[in-house]
């Protein structure tokens, strides 16, 4: 019987016996040596093997459990050795490029490439099959487009009309709305959660769903017909496309921006409200002096937000009007996309995406000023 | 003093004195009754308004089951008495939706399961790190972000068609992967974990990429699945990308698709099969909306606050 | 062994270069100066010692020991243990644990995660870890709550497993920035003894940052004072306390701080605890002080007399019946209780120049 401590000495001394052979093997380079290495690292695997072998119960369990010790360093120093060389690649190339490579990469593909590519191709009469043989134009693009074109200024009007029409629409909706809803009982829950639904779904089925709603024979018209009234042609009338549009991207939106609004009326410090209680303030005054001033800031950004994004309005143009009869209500988005995808006057398009970017940056700088402000 | 404190309460009332309380308390309980009943009324209103914007999808529905004939009618009635099912087995079929269920369903797990590839190493890297440029790349993300998608489209596919990426599964998410909604979010959530906790962690002889493995994002995990919630909305209605970046129908998604069956040649489109296609866009996220609606309003709009 | 020296530490706070760009003309806002956080500092902690940083908040100690984590960025100067280098070493790579003021444990591990973290970290075999997980979890007693997320334990047991944390690494030295400031009263002073305990066991260096002077006082044995990035005066808590160098270590020691009274071209300090109550005998080694008082303090066992000068001067009398305010008070200070200091602060040694104050002192206070 040997102790157990015998056991562990013994196969460690085995082990880096062979462990020393399997280093000798790998260095050396002559053929007979390395047959004669070979031959002596066998030698003492079979003698371990042995050893194993006659070893039984609490004995053979130590000589696993000094094997399992022996694996778990080898395997700690190899994780440190890899540590090493990782952190001495590291010291080279600060890591956080790898980690920011995919957005540098989309920055420079999506961002910064067209949009130099936009500036410059609006002055070439652009082919984009045969990249060479565009023609330099110098203005004429902008000529033609600016000066020639009255559809465009009418998408250019129409852009502005319709970010107006819905953000106007939406605020006083929206606000009215939210103070009725804003209470936390189950019904009030639920409407909310009801108001919400459109919001979810893709502007594409809300468009085809109003697009029926909104058919001479459809719906609206049959409620407006019950009423007396007989209802306009709604998509179809030059009159009222841009105006049904608007209508409809208000109606998919009222419940997220009510919810918003239900959120920070919700946020605002109660201890506000009580001090203002003990001062004897009416609910009218609290609405005036508090509750606006308060929600203001919200407010502002999030419709300022709503107003720029209304200019990027596609999908909703696209499938109710297409532009609508006769143009009522071509935005600047879909007139690009018409010029450049249907119509193929790259040129064209690219002034008109100048012009789009443009609109955007102003307002979004008059928005950033008015913040600043704020402050 | 004490005599009078308290005559009101022992004298005897004198029968007309009762008489005017007990007029008193009845209007007290008409007036009760009345605010009780307005009450009702307001709830009665407010599920009135709720159903203006649950109705037309309610419609939609019915209108899908509906023969054509019927369905041009434009009946506003819900109930359909004889539900024709093979409406959808059309839509899936003929019209074949299944083939642009699958391509939508490809297109939103690649971007879902791809996007974290790249955010949050992205959103890592600005929250956390310092190196040169990040002034740069984060006024270019912010470009990106104002620059409307409608004034870039053409050059990205000139660049895409001369790397042949038009028509290409590639081509089509990689534009989503980085999006700056997400790099925006999870850069504010991992601004708002403690310095202390990740100096704990630099002590604690952890690598970059360990600290924000095994730190930083197990301890945003709520983020994580509010933008998993949203980004799935989001991609799963995505429509004007794959519109412009695709030719071949074999790619489209299930969005641009319905837009074709509204487009008919001649005559009126089938109005039933559309509806039928349309439900079966909105079929998932309705689903989901039904089964988990709170978690999806605060998702949509909790962290919309944090940017404001 | 492995001493701690830092040679000439240098830290300024400046405004980097993107900021300054940032600031447009339009700005109406001035550039702020950069700020010397350290300044120069040169210091020696004793392997073993349990070195207290103290000052008041704001004067560089926490960001020296920052510093010596590795935390925080060197302007100039070095860092060395024993004779190694570590000026430029990764906070991981320094054989130093840190305990934080907020604990800074991770949220989303169980406390046996939370401790293992650093050791699988460190790549040390998993039945090592086992092992000091078990004995730094034994040391602060928290075994059974292993399982447990740090959300579910109490102040004191985060506090702890903290301690644990850092104890399982076998660290050089321990590091830690005010961690019993986040605890009340009762649990703080139990922690306290725990930790002078924990000293003794490990025999390992502790550098352990405060603002508060008890703290420092009844824990260290090496304590440094620091103002305004420098280092007033390092020695043990007697030597601070008996013999200050400067006005500031002085009035920053002892509650409350000395006494500071003007006498001409020096000023003379004295404790609160050092005067006699009642003794109107004069003789050359006493300087006697007769004054009304202003207001006091009740602390139970003793009270603290304001006395009504135009400097703020404070007594204090072993005594649990408080004097009759409207009374004056007569106090007797000993020669050799007074400190002198130069006007610049500084202590002065010189037996001339300290015979010269008291006289100014005495001449000046003591009623004819």
């Amino acid at each position: 019987m040997q102790s157990l401590r015998d056991i562990g000495s013994r196969y460690n001394d085995l082990q880096d016996a062979a462990d020393e052979l399997k280093a000798a093997l790998r260095k050396c380079k002559n053929k007979q040596e390395r047959g004669h290495l070979r031959q002596k690292l066998t030698d003492k695997k079979q003698e371990l093997r042995r050893f194993k072998a006659s070893l039984a119960g609490q004995e053979l369990q130590a000589y696993k459990d000094y094997h399992m010790i022996r694996r778990e360093i080898k395997r700690c120093e190899m994780l440190k050795r890899f540590d090493k060389t990782g952190s001495k690649v590291f010291r080279v190339i600060n890591p956080v490029y790898i980690y920011m490579f995919p957005a540098a990469f989309h920055s420079v593909f999506f961002t910064l490439m067209p949009f130099i590519f936009m500036i410059v191709g609006a002055f070439f009469k652009l082919d984009l099959v045969d990249i060479k043989s565009s023609k330099f134009v110098k203005l004429w693009n902008f000529y033609m487009v600016l000066v020639r074109d009255d559809e465009f200024w009418r998408a250019f009007g129409n852009t502005f009309l319709f970010a107006v029409l819905t953000v106007f629409l939406l605020m006083v909706v929206t606000v009215l709305m939210s103070s009725w809803l804003s209470k936390n009982t189950k019904i009030h829950n639920i409407a909310q959660t009801m108001i919400f639904t459109p919001h979810i779904s893709s502007m594409v089925a809300v468009g085809i769903l109003w697009v029926l709603m909104l058919d001479p024979q459809g719906i609206i018209n049959q409620i407006l017909a019950f009423f007396g009234i007989k209802g306009p042609n709604w998509l179809m009338d030059s009159r009222t496309s841009l105006f049904s549009v608007a209508l409809v991207t208000v109606w998919k939106s009222i419940g997220y921006y009510c919810l918003i609004i239900i959120a920070g009326l919700q946020s605002l410090p109660k201890d506000v409200y009580e001090a203002a209680k003990l001062d004897k303030a009416g609910k009218w005054t609290i609405l005036r002096k508090i509750t606006l001033p308060l929600l203001t800031p919200t407010l502002s950004f999030v419709f300022i937000m709503k107003f720029i994004n209304s200019f990027k309005s596609f999908a909703a143009i696209d499938v109710m009007t297409q532009g609508g009869p006769q143009g009522s209500s071509m935005v600047l988005g879909y007139w690009i996309y018409n010029a450049g995808r249907v119509k193929f006057n790259y040129g064209f398009a690219m002034v008109g995406s100048i012009v789009l970017t443009i609109m955007v940056a102003a307002c979004t700088a008059l928005a950033n000023k008015g913040f600043k402000k704020e402050d | 003093m004490e005599d009078k404190t308290f005559t009101h309460l022992t004298k005897a009332y004198s029968p007309k004195e009762i008489k005017d309380k007990e007029h008193f308390l009845l209007w007290v309980r008409i007036k009760r009754r009345l605010l009780y009943c307005l009450k009702i009324v307001n709830y009665l209103v407010l599920i009135a308004v709720g159903l203006m914007f649950v109705y037309p999808f309610t419609w939609m529905a019915s209108m899908s089951l509906r023969p054509l004939v019927d369905a041009l009618s434009f009946d506003p009635g819900i109930w359909v008495a004889d539900p024709q099912w093979n409406n959808y087995l059309y839509a899936w079929n003929q019209a074949r939706i299944s083939h642009y269920v699958g391509n939508s369903v490809k297109y939103s797990i690649l971007v879902m399961g791809l996007q974290y590839f790249t955010l949050i190493p992205a959103a890592f890297g600005f929250a956390t790190m310092k190196f040169k440029g990040k002034k740069l790349l984060w006024g270019s993300k912010l470009l990106g972000m104002m620059l409307p998608a409608e004034a870039t489209f053409i050059p990205v596919y000139y660049f895409y068609s001369k790397m042949g990426l038009v028509d290409n599964w590639f081509g089509l998410i990689m534009p989503s992967l980085v999006a700056m909604f997400g790099i925006f979010m999870f850069k504010n959530a991992f601004e708002a974990i403690p310095g202390e906790v990740l100096e704990a962690a630099r002590m604690d002889k952890a690598k970059n990429r360990t600290i924000m493995l095994k730190i930083m994002v197990p301890m945003i995990a709520p983020v994580l699945i509010t933008h998993l919630i949203t980004s799935f909305i989001s991609n799963w209605n995505e429509y004007y990308w794959v519109l412009v970046m695709t030719n071949r129908e074999s790619l489209r998604t299930l969005p641009v698709a319905l837009r074709g069956l509204l487009q008919v040649d001649e005559g009126v489109p089938q109005w039933n099969v559309a509806m039928a296609g349309t439900m079966i866009q909105l079929a998932p996220i309705l689903l989901m909306y039904i089964f988990a609606s709170g978690k999806i309003k605060t998702a949509m709009v909790g962290d919309r606050k944090i940017k404001i | 062994m492995a001493d701690i020296h830092l040679q000439n530490i240098v830290k300024i706070y400046g405004i980097s270069k993107n900021q300054k760009k940032r600031r447009g003309i339009f700005s109406k806002e001035k550039e702020l100066p950069a700020k010397r956080a350290v300044d120069d500092v040169t210091l020696t902690i004793p392997h073993g010692s349990f070195t207290v940083l103290v000052g008041p908040s704001g004067c560089g100690k926490t960001t020296m020991l920052r510093m010596i984590a590795g935390l925080e960025e060197i302007t100039d100067g070095k860092i060395m243990m024993a004779d190694i280098d570590i000026t430029n070493l990764d906070p991981g790579d320094r054989g130093l644990a840190m305990v934080f003021q907020n604990y800074a444990l991770y949220p989303h591990m169980t406390v046996r995660e939370n401790i293992e973290f650093g050791l699988v970290n460190a790549r040390i075999p998993r039945f090592e870890i086992k092992e000091r997980v078990d004995h730094a979890l034994d040391v602060v007693g928290l075994t059974e709550y292993a399982m447990r997320k740090p959300a579910k334990l109490s102040g004191g047991q985060r506090q702890r497993v903290a301690l644990a944390r850092a104890i399982a690494k076998y660290p050089e030295c321990f590091l830690m920035d005010e961690p019993l400031s986040n605890l009340d009263a009762k649990l703080r002073s139990e922690m306290r003894t725990e930790l002078i305990q924990l000293h003794e066991e490990l025999k390992s260096t502790f550098i352990y940052v405060t603002h508060d002077q008890i703290e420092a006082m009844t824990m260290g044995t090496n304590i440094v004072v620091m103002n305004e990035g420098k280092i007033m005066q390092q020695g043990t808590p007697t030597e601070i306390h008996n013999d200050p160098n400067c006005v500031f270590v002085a009035q920053f020691v002892g509650d409350p701080g000395m006494n500071i009274v003007p006498a001409a071209d020096y000023q003379v300090g004295f404790r609160p605890r050092d005067v006699e109550f009642d003794c109107a005998d004069a003789d050359d080694d006493h300087v006697i002080l007769r004054c009304n008082v202003k207001s006091f303090e009740n602390h139970g066992s003793e009270f603290l007399y304001q006395l009504d000068t135009p400097e703020k001067i404070f007594v204090k009398e072993m005594s649990k019946t408080q004097r009759p305010l409207t009374d004056m008070l007569t106090v007797r200070i000993h020669r050799k209780n007074l400190y002198v200091f130069g006007r610049d602060g500084k202590r002065i040694y010189v037996n001339e120049e300290v015979g010269k104050a008291y006289a100014e002192f005495k001449r000046h206070w003591q009623p004819v």
